[in-house]
């Protein structure tokens, strides 16, 4: 009995669905517009990671359909029947099957296929920031000082076997560790030291710490000169880019491009907060606040590693212009497949942000999405 | 699926209306049953308990609960007594050691002032009370006004909230030794004694002790967790003393405290890692007052020192965030002078007060801070047979002191109220408009504060009536009111820290009624409140016109309480409506609309009370900030003995 009424039930929403579907699906640009973008490929399906508000249990992913140009939004709520947890700060693409996603505030490191549905997690790596991978393993930094039964005074780097999900080796590096990158068999990680501003034992980091991935032991540390390495690393090839926020007071903040064969820094004094790379140049929108005038001021750029050549513009006029007019930018992510440039809107903070997609001509793929609060981070998947 | 949901909820809420209706049922046909003549009549003890100056009164809104009704409620704290009034919403997160805030009429917490005895309780770092701080055992009355009590010589302090909450401690009527101690849920233990000498004064100590290890719940389409709170436990001590003699009272005051902050419930694999952060907490204050009122010729003074601390640390060894430990240390001083004078139908009132407060910390870079905040006030009573009015203007002016730039602010603000008395009726209506300085938190704090910050405005508008006869006391408001540049803390741009703005206008529509009914040894109160408060900040956000977090639109409350030949009991009931948790409303769920029922029964032979009550009869789970779930039923049983 109960079986048939749920199979009625899903007949019945599938009808009403239906429903509701066909007028939406058409005034979305008919067959014409629809084909076009599909011989250029030039829209990618995206997983927008949104952190939410720190201690309301509310991380979503959101899901763009790049065929119908939908936004599905609880996106892992639809799909698992739970809740992703607090705080997700990181998504990456490990291998054809697998994604990973850093919940910070819920300590846990939640794998998923790309079609959402969960396939385990990894409760090792508390207070867990930034990841990349090899294909065959997780690389993961941590602001805390414990992982499973090991401790460290600073926060650590921990390796895990995507076969097992376990955490096979883990290794100290700076206080407060952020993005971590591998180039030729090293894992490059900035340092924040962003705990300084409550904690006493140290200062905010200058540092990167070279770590061999493949035993996980320290090699050396390289010295930016530039304080409070926070947030995202973007990597064009050999190189790294890297934001230094700087004290929000007097020490102001910086860009800093590590070439990873020379180990030579270069500076620029513009900050990157937000960045992302073609695999060629990096694109930056930088945001500078300072506690002494309580005031903003945006930086765009575009990045050029090997000649060192910094334009003001992302793509074109158009691009630019339009992360000009955001509120709040909180992600710029190109994609690998096609080129094209996503960036999102966190406003307030509070409420749902929004995100845009252009491809590399300065084309708008499609109107702003509405997505869920504070979308953070982006992957496109095939 | 999602519709069965839907309908499950729907079914559930229907459910939730009914026991509200039925328990409010009980009480109306429970006060009705014995209409015999009247024995006493229900008067406000505030009325009763100040002497003032002639003609110099007109009534603003306001709601009181006397020692009577506090007895008999099952209560903790302050905020036990102030959730059963119109208009107010109480956050609390939950236990016996989360903190207690109260917010009137959605002006917010930092906009409502706590006074002891007519001189306000202060916390110059964050601008709020933690209500949970102050006991009801050794008060007269709590009571609430809107806007601000209107009589003669008030301080010019007690003009500059929006809302103002009185806290009047009782002055003993006999001499006696009270001995008391209780158990309860989740490892609760209580003792307390008070040595009273007739007229002249009291000492009371208090300890209290709970684990505060609740069960709590959560079962919706996406999740089904259960567990316990942890780091969840307090311990406080509380001592205090009081002394009258003639106009002068003497008021002194030791709070000491440790609790476990356990943070919100998140989605979590296991138990490994919890919250470890810790609070201690020890607050000192000693007030003098002097007061003499000579024919139509008032003075009132007031000396205040306060000496706030407050230690916070989270690094420990398991803790795997920010390992702090920070100690806070507040001090103010305070001393105020107001005089009044009749002069026929008129009455005038002047008042200057001035603080001195600082903020030591060892949070990194900050700076030491002392703010000078002195304030003036003028008003004018007038009273002509049934019509009174009064008009009084403040003058605030707030100077800080530190290393670097920071402005002086000195702003005038005022209210104007009126009043027309028809028989039993009594119609009124005020206007008044009042600002909170940024706190020295909101300014200076290291990598938050901002000092660029403007001041937070309020602005209210009220009309109501009373009705009054021998046994009932009826009112009923409507109000406007708006704040203007709210100082919020939000993310910074392209960080993890955080900055103080000015951001936000709100306004908020509402009517509340409450109703007082006393008959022989029963009475009745009741309280509700409608209410429409909305987001007005930009047009261009989808939150524009969304209703503000944690503001539900309807609650209402209901206490009934018998008391005969030693014989006592209370049944009280809380209805809150669902309530938004989003700035932008559509994007959850809303919180479900909660019912809280609580019972208490007494019995008094000879020296001994013996008394049993029962909070949340019901095990309703609830939560009023989302993710820190409230205790379900719990138990309480208390012995006292008097000498």
């Amino acid at each position: 009995m109960k079986n048939l009424l749920y199979i009625l039930l899903v007949m019945f929403l599938v009808v009403t669905s239906c429903d509701h579907d066909e007028p939406t699906l058409k005034p979305s640009g008919g067959e014409e517009v629809g084909k076009e973008h599909e011989q250029e490929v030039v829209v990618d399906n995206l997983i927008i990671c949104n952190e939410g508000n720190w201690q309301s249990d509310n991380g979503q992913l959101s899901y763009f359909d790049s065929q119908t140009l939908t936004m599905t939004n609880k996106w892992f709520r639809q799909v698992n029947g739970k809740k992703l947890g607090d705080t997700p700060n990181d998504i990456i693409q490990i291998n054809d099957t697998l994604i990973a996603i850093a919940v910070n505030w819920s300590n846990i490191i939640q794998y998923i296929h790309p079609d959402g549905t969960e396939c385990g997690a990894t409760e090792n790596v508390p207070n867990n920031r930034k990841m990349c991978t090899d294909g065959e393993y997780l690389y993961v930094t941590s602001y805390a000082h414990v992982c499973g039964d090991k401790t460290f005074e600073k926060g650590y780097v921990a390796k895990i076997d995507v076969k097992t999900l376990q955490v096979v080796a883990t290794c100290e590096v700076g206080w407060e560790p952020e993005g971590v990158r591998l180039y030729k068999g090293n894992l490059y990680i900035a340092n924040s030291g962003g705990y300084s501003f409550s904690e006493f034992g140290h200062d905010y980091e200058s540092t990167i710490c070279v770590v061999d991935a493949k035993t996980l032991l320290a090699k050396k540390v390289i010295d930016t000169g530039c304080k409070n390495l926070y947030g995202e690393v973007s990597q064009a090839g050999k190189y790294l880019c890297i934001n230094a926020s700087g004290d929000y007071y007097d020490i102001g903040p910086h860009t800093v491009i590590l070439d990873c064969e020379t180990e030579k820094v270069t500076v620029f004094d513009f900050p990157s907060s937000y960045n992302t790379t073609d695999g060629k140049k990096f694109y930056t929108v930088g945001s500078e606040y300072s506690y002494y005038t309580g005031e903003y001021k945006y930086h765009i750029h575009t990045i050029d590693p090997v000649t060192k050549d910094v334009a003001d513009t992302i793509y074109t006029a158009a691009v630019t212009e339009k992360i000009k007019s955001l509120t709040s930018p909180y992600e710029l992510y190109i994609s690998p497949y096609t080129g094209s440039i996503y960036f999102t809107d966190a406003k307030s903070f509070a409420t749902a942000g929004y995100l845009y997609g252009y491809s590399k001509e300065g084309e708008e793929l499609f109107e702003g999405q509405k997505v869920y609060v504070n979308p953070g981070h982006i992957l496109a998947v095939e | 699926m999602i519709r069965l949901e839907t309908y499950n909820t729907r079914a559930s809420l229907e459910r939730i209306r009914w026991k509200s209706l039925f328990v409010l049922l009980t009480i109306i046909v429970c006060s009705c049953i014995r209409p015999i003549s009247a024995q006493t009549i229900f008067r406000d003890s505030v009325d009763l308990s100040e002497v003032v100056v002639k003609a110099q009164r007109s009534y603003n809104p306001h709601h009181t609960i006397s020692r009577k009704m506090i007895i008999a409620l099952p209560s903790n704290n302050v905020a036990d007594a102030l959730k059963y009034m119109a208009g107010v919403q109480i956050k609390d997160y939950g236990g016996l050691g989360g903190q207690k805030t109260i917010n009137v009429r959605s002006l917010g917490s930092q906009h409502v002032g706590v006074y002891i005895d007519g001189v306000r309780v202060t916390n110059v770092q964050n601008g709020t009370v933690d209500l949970g701080k102050y006991s009801l055992s050794t008060l007269e009355a709590v009571s609430l006004y809107n806007a601000n009590k209107n009589e003669s010589l008030m301080t010019a302090s007690e003009y500059a909230s929006a809302s103002t909450v009185y806290l009047t401690t009782k002055r003993p009527d006999s001499t006696s030794v009270v001995l008391q101690a209780s158990v309860g849920s989740f490892g609760t233990y209580k003792a307390a004694t008070t040595v009273s000498y007739k007229n002249y004064g009291f000492v009371d100590v208090a300890f209290a002790s709970s684990k505060g290890n609740y069960p709590f719940e959560y079962h919706t389409q996406y999740e089904d967790t259960t567990g316990r709170r942890r780091n969840s436990d307090i311990r406080t001590i509380r001592v205090e003393g009081c002394g009258f003699y003639k106009g002068v009272q003497i008021h002194l005051y030791h709070f000491d405290s440790e609790r476990g902050l356990p943070g919100g419930v998140i989605r979590r694999l296991s138990d490994t890692y919890t919250d470890v952060g810790r609070e201690w907490d020890k607050n000192t204050f000693v007030q003098i007052s002097w007061k003499e009122v000579k024919e139509n010729v008032g003075l009132r003074a007031i000396l205040k020192y306060a000496n706030d601390y407050l230690h916070y640390r989270s690094d420990y060894k398991e803790n795997i965030s920010v390992h702090a430990n920070n100690k806070y240390h507040q001090q103010d001083i305070y001393g105020a002078i107001s005089g009044a004078v009749g002069l026929g139908d008129w009455n005038f009132s002047a008042s200057t007060d001035y603080r001195w407060s600082d903020l030591t910390t060892d949070v990194r870079n900050y700076k030491y801070v002392y703010r000078l905040d002195s304030k003036s006030s003028l008003s004018a009573f007038y009273s002509c047979n049934n019509f009174s009015a009064s008009v009084s203007g403040l003058y605030t002016r707030v100077a800080d002191h530190t290393k670097g730039e920071a402005k002086p602010l000195s702003r005038f603000t005022y209210n104007a109220l009126a009043s027309y008395v028809l028989g039993d009726w009594t119609l009124r209506g005020f206007y008044k408009s009042v600002f909170r300085a940024p706190t020295l938190n909101d300014l200076y704090y290291t990598l938050v504060g901002n000092r660029n910050l403007k001041p937070e405005y309020t602005k209210q508008v009220d009309l109501g009536f009373t009705y009054k006869n021998k046994w009932v006391d009826f009112q009923t408001d409507v109000y406007y009111n708006k704040v203007e540049d709210r100082i919020v803390c939000l993310p910074l741009k392209g960080s993890y820290q955080w900055t103080m703005l000015n951001y936000g206008y709100t306004r908020c529509l509402g009517v509340n009624t409450a109703a007082n009914v006393r008959y022989g040894s029963h009475a009745v109160m009741i309280s509700g409140t409608f209410q429409d408060d909305r987001n007005k900040t930009d047009k261009s956000e989808e939150s524009y016109n969304d209703y503000i977090a944690y503001s539900p639109k309807w609650s209402m409350t209901a206490i009934y309480s018998f008391e005969r030949r030693g014989v006592s009991a209370s049944i009280s009931h809380m209805f809150v409506d669902k309530r938004y948790w989003t700035a932008e409303n559509a994007i959850e769920e809303p919180l479900e609309a909660y019912n809280c029922t609580d019972i208490k029964v007494g019995y008094k032979y000879k020296n001994m009370t013996a008394e049993s009550e029962c909070q949340n009869l019901l095990d309703e789970r609830y939560e009023i900030i989302q993710r820190w779930p409230m205790p379900g039923r719990r138990y309480t049983l208390t012995l006292r003995y008097e000498i």
